[in-house]
């Protein structure tokens, strides 16, 4: 079994179905003005994600992001002929990341599965 | 050092791994920069810097002048490749050397590595096996020992375990990966695992399967819902208007495809606009059958290979001892059974199909000694200088880091990665001066890795290699929490109270926390004696509520509320703290629509004398209870000393009584910090008895599911154990009672899960119920269900016995869980 190195923390599959699914809920319903019903209940569901030490895990929208070779948070499929000036156009899956509020600091653990296209 | 060589690369057409043996185990190597083990054999050239793996394949559909890929076939051929952006050409194993040397990088210990096995396809030639050589002593491996990719993959399986007996015998390798497809016809002639005949396709594996789907099942379904002129083509075409779609049905094709592997039926959905701006939404639903329709003639090709072979070598089915899959897309249930029908004799899925080859190399790498090759003069000591220049604290998003370099650089190149695992600068040729622009997260700790590497792609270590640039909040230093502030709860099952740490201590202020709780009582609207309290303590939260300082409390009465407040409402609990301190507690009652909010100063101690006397109470009643139970266990000492403790809280109570609800002398403080002392020394006495009982809870479960494990339990739920078990030093440890009680229970979930699937179990639960039938909910409903109970036993239905005994679970009356004369202290839980 892999031993795991200290950038490495696991987080059960479950947990990234269950937010990918929830960024596609909010995603969906985020133009209609029944939404602001049921905001609470999302923002509840996404604050119920806390891993045992104090990690948060939590999902971020990269739509509208710059990209480029450099992110390694985003997993890209570029859309037209030209590679520059990329900007995420459409997102498959967000990123989410697992942070310790303690340490101030936080760990992809799913990169962000998009398009980019040359703006 | 080893004398043995250890490591093994699978140096793939399309994706490459590293592995090593050690002490008789394979470690696969996960790539640091991905989430995944393997690297795609892909090399980028992007203006100053060169990309290897999942960057690279991202531009190689898109910049195919400057990304290469499946260079690994034209190894050994006089064929380069012309890189517009450096303007020179890079032969097939300069790219090869390129990927090795990423892969060297996947070692965590930090280990410079100077010989492997790599493995190569059973096609190559004398040339393109030197070639393979060539492109791993480019990548500074002084001693390369070449192994056929088949013959790693049997070996996977002949070392699992240490028990497959494969003498005199022949088999075939059934390699279907994510581009590539090979079959080989594996024999041991003379005590040698030998390559007889091979058969192979260079442009199909999964990927391929992933856009029948699209083409077959997504497009037609698309166009039957609105008006398209030529959707396929223009999602295929790099300026086609559909382009996006493409890549996201892809995707989607790809997660279907993995959930047929186990479910009968999956779903595709879509949303897009047609060629008149309409909107197209729906769901496409299709079965593992249909995919089998649709994949089938490609996997009758593959099998029409494995049969070409056994023609060839005049040899029948019968010979051999058994198909071996390997490769990621052997995962798919009808390629199994395809390759089994058609062959008449089993397949074998003993190994992980995904990494097999890499782990067949290791365990080859194993068992070969180095051998002793005159060193080259480059080594990884480190004779240069490196002065960093960048702030330390910044309040942008992005923070320019320069550094100069001395000493001797000659074909060197360096590397700058977050350690988050964003950002990754690329490979860039170290000059005496460079600049990079690092992007930082907002208020955060940012740490990013500056790394050196020598033309062999080994580590230089030098002064500098950590960089660590705080954003925002944290550019001045943060002022840390001293203590955990915890919130108090009542705990029913205990009948006490119990904290749940809201900031651990040395948590950076300002911060934020939310909770949601449950009403553990029903609090009536206008009553003044009905109260939630929302009580924060400051001090750890293995402590008892009484031995913590209150912080601040914030009351709810009914006298607040607009309507009752039922038992078992959700209360949103929010707690904000800022960097002086100051504690603001917000209560959002779900029930009635209200929030409460209140400023606490901690400086401004806050003590009701009334609250005070209850506490007292509280802790007068703890003691007597811990001294019964000292006295039934026999623990004469802890009896004593607890009785000491109890004379003098009740001295307190009788000093407390005196003191006027409006008191404003210190007199209420000083009590306050006795009772606080006391309580500490009732927790120290006690506080091993609840830890001491969780342990042993868990010991004895985990004796239990051991044993039912091993008989009964399948592969998931044997892993799932063995991580519960391998976490347990920590949790055992870590004397916290809630968090080996959550151990336990993660246990007694699997148990549960086995027994339910056991007849014997099934039977016993279910004679159970017939026992107490008297006092179920629904007499006529309840006789039914035993009647058809007692006739699934017979019949050894075991699946719908399942079901009766949960229905009839649902009729036996719930009990009265309310915890008996338990007095809630905050209503809260």
């Amino acid at each position: 079994m892999q031993p795991q190195t200290k950038q490495e923390i696991k987080v059960p599959k479950m947990y990234l179905t269950i937010l990918n699914h929830l960024y596609e809920i909010e995603r969906k319903v985020g133009d209609l003005d029944e939404f602001k019903k049921i905001t609470r209940n999302i923002e509840k569901i996404k604050n119920a994600f806390l891993l045992e030490d104090g990690n948060e895990i939590s999902y971020e929208d990269p739509m509208g992001q710059k990209f480029d070779e450099t992110r390694l948070d985003l997993e890209a499929h570029i859309v037209g002929t030209n590679t520059e000036n990329l900007e995420v156009i459409d997102v498959v899956k967000p990123i989410i990341r697992v942070k310790n509020q303690l340490l101030g600091r936080s760990y992809v653990v799913q990169r962000g599965i998009v398009s980019v296209e040359s703006k | 050092m080893s004398e043995m060589i250890n490591y093994g690369i699978d140096l793939g057409t399309t994706n490459s791994l590293i592995s090593k043996f050690n002490a008789g185990k394979v470690e696969v190597f996960k790539n640091p920069r991905g989430h995944k083990e393997g690297l795609p054999s892909v090399v980028g050239f992007r203006q100053d810097k060169i990309l290897v793996g999942d960057k690279a394949r991202e531009y190689s559909n898109k910049d195919p002048k400057n990304v290469i890929s499946r260079f690994k076939r034209k190894m050994g051929t006089t064929e380069t490749y012309r890189i517009d952006t450096i303007n020179s050409s890079k032969s097939p194993e300069e790219l090869s050397s390129l990927v090795l040397k990423e892969l060297k990088g996947f070692i965590h210990s930090g280990e410079t590595i100077d010989s492997a096995v790599i493995t190569i396809p059973a096609s190559f030639d004398t040339i393109q096996s030197n070639a393979t050589k060539e492109a791993g002593n480019l990548a500074g491996f002084d001693n390369v020992i070449l192994l056929q990719e088949p013959i790693a993959a049997s070996l996977s399986y002949a070392n699992k375990d240490n028990s497959n007996e494969l003498k005199n015998s022949q088999w075939i390798v059934y390699d279907l990966g994510g581009g590539t497809f090979d079959v080989a016809l594996v024999k041991i002639i003379e005590g040698e695992l030998t390559i007889v005949d091979h058969e192979g396709d260079n442009f199909f594996g999964g990927t391929d399967l992933d856009a029948l789907i699209v083409e077959h099942i997504v497009v037609p379904q698309l166009e039957s819902k609105g008006t398209f002129a030529n959707l396929l083509n223009e999602m295929k075409s790099s300026t086609g208007r559909y382009e996006k779609e493409w890549y996201r049905f892809l995707n989607a094709a790809e997660d279907a495809k993995i959930e047929l592997s186990s479910d009968k039926s999956t779903e595709i959905e879509y949303v897009l606009d047609d060629d008149n701006g309409n909107e197209v939404e729906g769901i496409i639903t299709f079965t593992r059958s249909d995919f089998e329709k649709l994949i089938k003639d490609k996997v009758t090709e593959t099998t029409q290979m494995l049969k070409k072979i056994l023609t060839r070598q005049s040899i029948q089915p019968q010979d051999l001892k058994f198909v071996l899959m390997v490769g990621g897309s052997t995962f798919i249930p009808f390629i199994r059974q395809h390759v089994e029908e058609v062959m008449g004799i089993p397949i074998n899925t003993d190994i992980d199909p995904t990494n097999a080859i890499t782990v067949g190399a290791a365990f080859f790498a194993g068992s070969k000694k180095k051998e002793t090759v005159t060193k080259k003069t480059i080594d990884n000591k480190s004779n240069i200088k490196v002065r960093a220049i960048y702030e330390r604290n910044s309040q942008d998003s992005e923070e320019m880091f320069s550094a100069k370099i001395e000493g001797d650089i000659a074909g060197m190149t360096y590397r700058i990665i977050s350690a988050d695992g964003a950002f990754d600068s690329g490979s860039k040729e170290l000059k005496t001066r460079i600049h990079e622009d690092l992007p930082l997260r907002e208020g955060e700790y940012n740490l990013f890795e500056f790394n050196i590497l020598n033309s062999l792609g080994n580590q230089v270590h030098h002064a500098q290699e950590q960089v660590q640039i705080a954003q925002g909040k944290y550019s001045v230093a943060g002022q840390m929490l001293p203590e955990d502030l915890c919130l108090v709860k009542d705990d029913l099952i205990l009948k006490d109270t119990k904290l749940d740490c809201i900031f651990e201590q040395n948590a950076v202020l300002p911060s934020r926390a939310s909770q949601t709780v449950e009403a553990g009582k029903t609090v009536l609207k206008d009553s003044e004696q009905d109260v939630i309290r929302v009580m924060v303590v400051e001090g750890s939260s293995d402590n008892h509520y009484l031995s913590n300082k209150p912080i601040g409390t914030l009351e709810i009465s009914g006298a607040n509320i607009k309507r009752d407040l039922l038992k078992g409402t959700e209360i949103d609990l929010t707690f904000e703290l800022s960097e002086s301190r100051d504690l603001t507690i917000s209560a959002y009652l779900n029930g009635t629509g209200q929030e409460f909010s209140q400023v606490f100063n901690p400086k401004k101690r806050e003590v009701s004398p009334q609250t005070l006397g209850t506490e007292i109470i509280m802790l007068e009643e703890m003691i007597h209870k811990e001294q019964e139970e000292a006295a039934e266990n026999k623990n004469y000492n802890m009896e004593e000393n607890l009785g000491k403790s109890l004379k003098d809280v009740q001295t307190l109570m009788l000093d407390a009584g005196e003191i006027p609800e409006d008191s404003v002398t210190d007199e209420k403080f000083q009590l306050e910090d006795k009772k606080r002392k006391l309580a500490q020394q009732v927790h120290q006495l006690t506080s091993s008895k609840r830890v001491d009982a969780a342990k042993q809870d868990y010991q004895e479960l985990k004796g239990s599911v051991s044993k039912l494990i091993q008989e009964n339990g399948n592969d998931h739920e044997k892993h799932q154990v063995r991580q519960v078990i391998g976490r347990e030093q920590v949790f055992l440890m870590s004397n916290n009672p809630n968090t080996i009680e959550a151990a336990t229970d993660e246990l007694g979930s699997i148990q549960y899960k086995i027994l339910m699937r056991m007849p014997n179990y099934l039977v016993h639960m279910f004679e159970l119920l017939v026992e107490s039938r008297v006092s179920m909910n629904d007499q006529i409903q309840a006789k039914n269900l035993i009647e058809n109970g007692i006739h699934l036993i017979e019949s050894e239905s075991w699946d719908d016995l399942r079901i009766v005994i949960g229905r009839l679970w649902d009729l036996v009356p719930e009990k009265e869980r309310e915890a008996d004369g338990y007095r809630l202290f905050t209503g809260i839980v």
